[in-house]
């Protein structure tokens, strides 16, 4: 009787090793792409939207990046903004003015904008003297006509083409409006009143300014701010005129707007890459007011002042710059702030409060230099109204930042279809990006490379690798386009996936 | 179960499994393997993970030029790399199969 050979069982378990860890290796990979797969598809990586509540979201720590001053540079004199320099509050207060001229005298698209200007120019002395001291300013002196451009030509030409192709866009404009459906009230008493409205009598004293900051941060996450931070009120950041609630014209600063809480929320990320048509502003607007409100109706039971500043329900303060000096973002070079978490994709809402806070510091993690770098918002926007500047290229009421024509800008807002406005600028940001590995890594190797090699590399991917439409295509036909968006809209926002629709697009 | 703890434990397990396995591979091939050579095949290893990893991701997110381009992009780098550093593996081999020949 033969000896079994001794080494069968072990030249099967080489056998065994070898077969069984290639086909390791290949189960491994396949996981790792499903893994990566799902990274990228699963909702848990929408900051703002995931299932984490009371302040996950607000993960990245900003200490190490937390600098003395804010980031931006002042190099004149500074002042408060008025009413008439923001094309927002221009246009809400010359419209009546408009339309009381058209009615009066008939005038019709076919007498020409420059008869409008002309007549509408004459009138404003006496109906609207700050409206029409800044436009007879020399820096402003194509304003009027760009206003009006906007309002007597591209809004009604808007309408007839929302007739013809709106549809494609229905299901996000229902879902756009449904948001802007429940909203905080507007103050319609002055400050003296409205801010104390519904205030604990006797103020519950902090322990300290520290604690007293940790609680309202974790109340305003639930709330359901996605962020929040704490900062100064500079007083160049508020109004000049026409605080809400009060006689219009020139105010003084109440002296209780000491402090400013930021709170803001992300849009929902997929309609949010899906701009301008299908993309919206009002979820996003509607969370941060609402969680906004909440926190200051917190803060009046705690005994202290507090009022909102708001997108639904109205500013007496200017936000962006807010978000700066309380170290919640920086400002990037299509002027709107950029938050480490979220990126650009975010809507801020600002409580003003005497409550004592520890406040935080404002932070440089590289914006600044990344812009100079990347433009890529520039050359994205439809309206051309982002500099395309190396540094800084202009001065506003003392402050030195990248320009934004907004007048391009909004007019372009009166042009485009679909939910209203245009984010094509939050949505082509590198910063604005979802929460998971690739761009956590991303993220943490931008920040941390002390060279800008890091951020070359990533910048020349974005604009290699990744697809742009053309940028004439946002337009609707009419102005030679297609109604485009930046990406596709979401499965759910697409109306002939849900409904009995003719698909014309 | 691709977003679950589970799917992590499973990929140990099966690293592991590759871990030894590799011994035995580059035993068999005669590699004459050293710390330094196995910590190059682990970062080769590495970016060969971190190949797929990348355009899966991205086509998650539905970025699918994206997805494709730096699935090319990284791919080619990989196979170099791997098709190079097999390459150096083999020469080493040669080099010491011949010093044994030859002493
Ligand atoms: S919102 Fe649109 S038009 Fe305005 S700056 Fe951004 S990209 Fe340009
Ligand atoms: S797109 Fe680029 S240049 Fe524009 S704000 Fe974002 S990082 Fe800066």
């Amino acid at each position: 009787m033969s000896e079994k050979p001794t080494n069968t069982n072990s030249l099967s378990r080489r056998s065994f090793l070898k077969i069984g860890g290639a086909a390791a290796a290949a189960a491994s990979l396949g996981s790792i792409a499903a893994v990566s797969y799902v990274a990228g598809a699963d909702y848990d990586s929408y900051t703002g939207w995931e299932d984490v509540f009371e302040g996950g979201a607000q993960f990245f720590d900003r200490t190490p990046f937390e600098v003395a001053k804010p980031t931006y540079e002042v190099v004149g004199e500074t002042r408060r903004i008025s009413i008439v320099d923001q094309s927002f509050g221009r246009h809400g207060l010359l419209r009546p003015v408009r339309t009381a001229w058209v009615e009066e005298t008939g005038w019709k698209e076919a007498d020409g904008l420059e008869a409008a200007v002309e007549g509408i120019r004459e009138r404003l002395p006496e109906v609207s003297p700050d409206l029409a001291e800044f436009y007879s300013q020399e820096e402003n002196a194509k304003k009027l006509e760009l206003d009006l451009l906007r309002q007597l030509i591209y809004e009604p030409q808007q309408r007839r083409d929302s007739a013809a192709y709106d549809q494609r866009f229905e299901l996000a404009m229902a879902w756009g409006s449904a948001w802007g459906a429940v909203r905080p009230a507007s103050p319609d008493t002055p400050p003296e009143e409205w801010d104390f409205r519904g205030m604990r009598a006797e103020p519950l004293v902090p322990k300290s300014e520290e604690k007293a900051s940790q609680l309202i941060k974790k109340a305003a996450h639930t709330f359901g701010a996605t962020l929040c931070n704490i900062g100064p009120l500079n007083p160049d950041w508020v109004y000049a005129n026409n605080v809400r609630g009060g006689e219009p014209g020139p105010f003084d600063i109440p002296e209780w707007w000491q402090t400013a809480i930021v709170v803001t929320t992300p849009h929902e990320w997929d309609q949010m890459y899906a701009n301008p048509t299908y993309g919206t502003s009002s979820d996003a607007y509607a969370r941060s007011s609402i969680a906004g409100a909440r926190l200051a109706a917190f803060i009046r039971s705690l005994g202290y002042a507090a009022r909102l500043h708001s997108p639904n329900n109205g500013y007496d303060v200017v936000v962006p710059p807010i978000c700066i000096d309380s170290g919640m973002a920086q400002q990037g070079r299509f002027v709107y702030s950029i938050a480490p978490e979220l990126g650009a994709n975010h809507r801020p809402a600002v409580v003003t409060t005497n409550m004592p806070l520890k406040h935080d510091k404002p932070i440089d993690f590289g914006v600044h230099e990344f812009c100079k770098a990347c433009k890529i918002c520039a050359e994205q926007c439809p309206s051309g109204a982002i500099s395309f500047s190396d540094e800084p290229d202009t001065v506003v009421r003392g402050y030195k930042r990248w320009a934004l024509d907004l007048e391009a800008c909004y007019n372009f807002w009166g042009q485009v279809l679909g939910n209203g406005g245009c984010r094509v600028c939050l949505a082509v940001c590198p910063y604005s990006r979802k929460d998971n590995w690739l761009h956590s890594l991303s993220r943490t190797v931008s920040t941390s490379d002390p060279t800008d090699l890091a951020d070359k590399g990533l910048i020349w991917m974005q604009e290699n690798f990744f697809e742009f439409p053309d940028v004439k295509d946002y337009y609707p036909p009419t102005y030679g386009g297609t109604n485009a968006s930046y990406r596709n809209g979401p499965e759910w926002m697409r109306v002939e996936e849900y409904f009995d629709v003719d698909v014309t697009w | 179960m691709f977003d679950s703890g589970l799917i992590w434990f499973i990929l140990g397990i099966l690293f592991v499994l590759i871990a030894a396995s590799a011994k035995v591979w580059a035993e068999d091939l005669k590699l004459n393997m050293n710390w330094w050579k196995w910590i190059l095949v682990a970062l080769w290893y590495g970016l060969l993970n971190f190949t797929i990893a990348v355009p899966f991701t991205f086509w998650g997110e539905n970025e699918n030029k994206g997805a494709l381009s730096l699935l090319l992009f990284l791919g080619i780098i990989t196979i170099i790399l791997g098709i190079g550093l097999f390459s150096f593996l083999w020469s080493k081999r040669a080099v010491e199969s011949n010093k044994q020949v030859t002493s």
